[in-house]
């Protein structure tokens, strides 16, 4: 009796599991459903999404990616944008919600069906996502598109994968260091050229660095996958790569000599003492000591930086400076990992609820009324004595006569961050690698730790190695390249 | 007559269907669905796919699995030898003062009303090389204490833990020592007991089945610790701050793989149903007939 108990529990439970797959998922034996799109299940992301008809008067809701409550000058811009969307397709209901992407949250919220129809996401996430099919396939949304081609190349790049667009960039970005311009003037030591080496970093960091202060020279991040995305920039900048593909194999190779020459670099900040001793600093972390002043270099997203210290921390605009990744030697290139923001939409909603969002993401692309809408912000910021920070790349292409139209709006506010000329001309920057990126940045994450808190010598080489085999087996040899 | 008994407690099963859907909906639903999704690929869009025990295969291969296990048994032993009895010297020297015993209670439970942010916020600031502590340490002439380090991690973790709740398991104490008789008290008082024999003899004694309560739900809260080796440390440096749950979270929100989540859920769900009988049983043993 109990025996057969278990049993049937056993297999109730197997069968629970089965059935709690998503949304017009297939059946437990893991085939693919046939099921057609319909208004509770969701769409086939294709590149025929497009023949669906949009533009029809059928009632559609949807949701739009908010802003946290407190950035009221953004949620106000994204409420008017909704007025003017809504007005235009009044058979379209637009709802604001807040969820900021978060890479450890999306499989929540997409198991509970909870993501906004149109969502933002990073660079990095454009792999992921698309394979998981949690954002849609946009091909035949932008082949109807008619300012498709105008978009930034470089800024698209990331979401274009095996010929199909998953996603519309906002902005884009190459990794830079943020200097605090007045922590080198208070110590009186003069700022690095812009054009600088790994060299130059490390001893401007000791220069500039102050631990009885607790001022580190450079802050690194050391906690987190985040710390091995940070690590990759000079893995780059010393010409290396993360991964190679070759006859559908991903090897990696990051444990090159250019792997040895960042890790190296890494453990002589740590040996020169320029870090902090709290080697644990997340992104959120490592952002916030910097704008509490308490260290005079970090190193993320160019503008991210900047617009933490200026806002948050309160550190004058003219006190922060950007400058590329250094290069490895003099005369080198600068190069920095790529990244950026994009608008995709929900892989889960309905056909007419993803073109809907889609419609609505890019109505205002390459209009006047979206240069209005920064102007307005920027207007509302400056009552609040904040400043602008604008991104590096945008999804426009600088020369161009739309990207003239906003160089001329910026141009009209004082309170608008500005950018050396030269930075851009210097900078290089170079996408990531495309598969199981965050399993290596969280295996490099124990590498960059053991530099950072293990005393005496260390064979780096082995440490690359060991590394470079653990991922190799556990997430790159399980990849299977399309 | 399985009618009549129904009549008579229908009252009492009414009152207990709220606590029954709450705990199907939050808890044995969700423990039976985990088990399930161990033998399976989870994938939300495009469907389960049956995998048998494959999931447990790699869970079972992967070289962190042993760091966690010996990492979270470390972390279970010495919150035990540091932590556990901070309570209970609370709770008796409370229950000993003979004035301010209210102002006690709440001074020491202060600390578990701090939500996480603000916890963690403020012993990174504590152990900051300019913080507190190493500023007191460098004005006496200490060396500074390196809390990040690999052999320290793990310790200034429990330091925390305790600090916070301690209040909490010390109120239940004091809410145990409460219900000892006073006339055994006085009996010991009369009989020339001094403060120490009366906690050795009567105060010890009264609470003996609270503590061991209190073993059981420590550890299983302590095997079970994550968030602040997440948030503190990240699991590092080099995962000495790497627990199985921590381990189980990062197959599930980094790797994106809840079946090998999953499959560790379900060993992790034997091993503690494991304890919990034998505990049992033990106490059981232990009652007299």
């Amino acid at each position: 009796m109990r025996k057969t108990f278990v049993l049937s529990l056993l297999a109730l439970m197997l069968a629970a599991a089965g059935c709690g797959k998503g949304n017009g998922g297939s059946d437990a034996s893991g085939s693919p459903s046939s099921a057609p799109a319909s208004a509770s299940s969701p769409s086939k992301p294709s590149a025929d999404a497009s023949a669906s008809d949009s533009a029809s008067d059928k009632p559609v809701e949807i949701t739009a990616y908010a802003y946290p409550p407190d950035k009221t000058a953004e949620n106000a811009t994204l409420n008017a944008r909704i007025k003017r969307f809504t007005e235009k397709h009044p058979n379209v209901t637009i709802k604001p919600v807040y969820w900021w992407y978060e890479n450890t949250e999306v499989a929540v919220k997409m198991a509970s069906n909870s993501a906004q129809t149109e969502f933002t996401t990073w660079a990095t996430e454009a792999k992921l996502l698309s394979e998981k099919k949690w954002i849609a396939d946009l091909t035949g949304y932008m082949a109807d598109w008619p300012y498709a081609n105008d978009l930034n190349k470089l800024a698209m790049q990331p979401f274009v994968i095996d010929g199909k667009t998953y996603g519309v960039p906002i902005d884009a970005y190459g990794m830079t260091i943020t200097i605090n311009k007045k922590l080198f003037e208070q110590k009186g030591v003069p700022l690095p050229p812009l054009d600088w080496t790994w060299d130059d970093l490390l001893e401007a960091a000791k220069a500039v660095n102050d631990p009885a202060k607790g001022i580190a020279g450079f802050i690194p991040m050391g906690k987190g996958t985040e710390s091995g995305w940070n690590w990759t920039n000079f893995l780059y900048s010393a010409g290396g790569e993360v991964q190679s593909v070759a006859d559908g194999k991903v090897t990696a190779t990051f444990n090159s000599e250019a792997g040895l020459k960042a890790l190296e670099f890494y453990k002589k900040l740590k040996d020169a003492n320029v870090i902090p001793k709290n080697w644990a600093l997340g992104y959120g972390d490592a952002l916030t000591l910097f704008n509490q002043g308490r260290g005079a270099m970090v190193m993320c997203g160019s503008g991210n930086a900047l617009d933490g210290a200026i806002n948050q921390g309160k550190i004058s605009k003219d006190d922060v400076l950007l400058y590329p990744i250094p290069s490895f030697a003099k005369g080198g290139e600068h190069v920095g990992v790529a990244g950026g923001n994009y608008k995709v939409i929900n892989g889960l909603a309905t056909a007419e609820q993803q073109k809907a969002a889609f419609d609505f993401v890019v109505d205002e692309y390459f209009t006047d009324a979206y240069l209005d809408s920064i102007d307005a912000q920027i207007t509302s910021q400056n009552s609040k004595k904040q400043v602008y920070v604008p991104q590096l790349i945008n999804y426009w292409n600088d020369d161009s006569e739309y990207g003239r139209k906003y160089e001329a709006m910026l141009a009209k506010h004082d309170n608008v961050y500005k950018y050396d000329p030269e930075l851009t001309k210097l900078m290089v920057s170079k996408p990531e690698a495309t598969y199981e990126t965050q399993a290596y940045y969280a295996e490099m994450a124990n590498v960059i730790q053991k530099v950072f808190t293990m005393k005496g010598d260390l064979d780096l080489q082995k440490l690359l190695d060991d590394a470079a085999a653990k991922v190799q087996q556990a997430s790159f040899d399980k990849v299977v390249v399309q | 007559m399985a009618f009549r008994s129904l009549r008579r407690y229908s009252w009492g099963l009414l009152f207990l269907i709220p606590e029954i859907v709450i705990f199907l909906v939050f808890l044995w639903i969700p423990i039976v669905k985990g088990i399930g999704y161990s033998f399976y690929k989870v994938d939300f869009v495009s469907g389960n796919t049956f995998v048998g025990l494959r999931n447990f295969r790699e869970v079972l291969a992967n070289p962190d699995l042993p760091t966690a296990v010996k990492n979270t048994l470390v972390y279970m032993f010495w919150a035990l030898v540091i932590g556990f009895w901070i309570p209970i010297a609370m709770a008796v020297s409370v229950s000993e003062l003979k004035r301010f015993q209210g102002p006690a209670r709440i001074v020491g439970y202060l600390p578990s009303i701090i939500p996480a942010i603000v916890l963690y916020g403020m012993w990174q600031w504590f152990y900051d090389p300019v913080g507190p502590i190493n500023t007191f340490l460098n004005s006496v002439g200490l060396p500074e204490f390196d809390f990040y380090s690999k052999g320290h991690a793990v310790f200034s973790l429990i330091i925390m833990e305790t600090w916070q709740n301690f209040g909490s398991a010390a109120l239940i104490y004091v809410a145990g020592l409460a219900s000892i008789p006073k006339d055994l008290y006085e009996a010991a008082e009369l009989d020339g007991a001094g403060v120490w024999a009366r906690i050795r003899y009567v105060t010890l004694p009264g609470i003996k089945n609270l503590v061991l309560l209190l073993l059981v739900l420590q550890l299983i809260a302590t095997s079970q610790a994550f968030q602040s080796q997440m948030l503190m440390f990240g699991g590092g440096p080099d995962n000495a701050t790497l627990t199985y749950l921590l381990l189980m979270t990062r197959e599930a929100f980094v790797y994106f793989d809840f079946g090998r989540a999953s499959a560790l859920a379900t060993l992790m769900f034997l091993f503690l149903a494991a304890i919990s009988i034998l505990t049992l049983k033990l106490r059981r043993g232990d009652d007299p007939a």
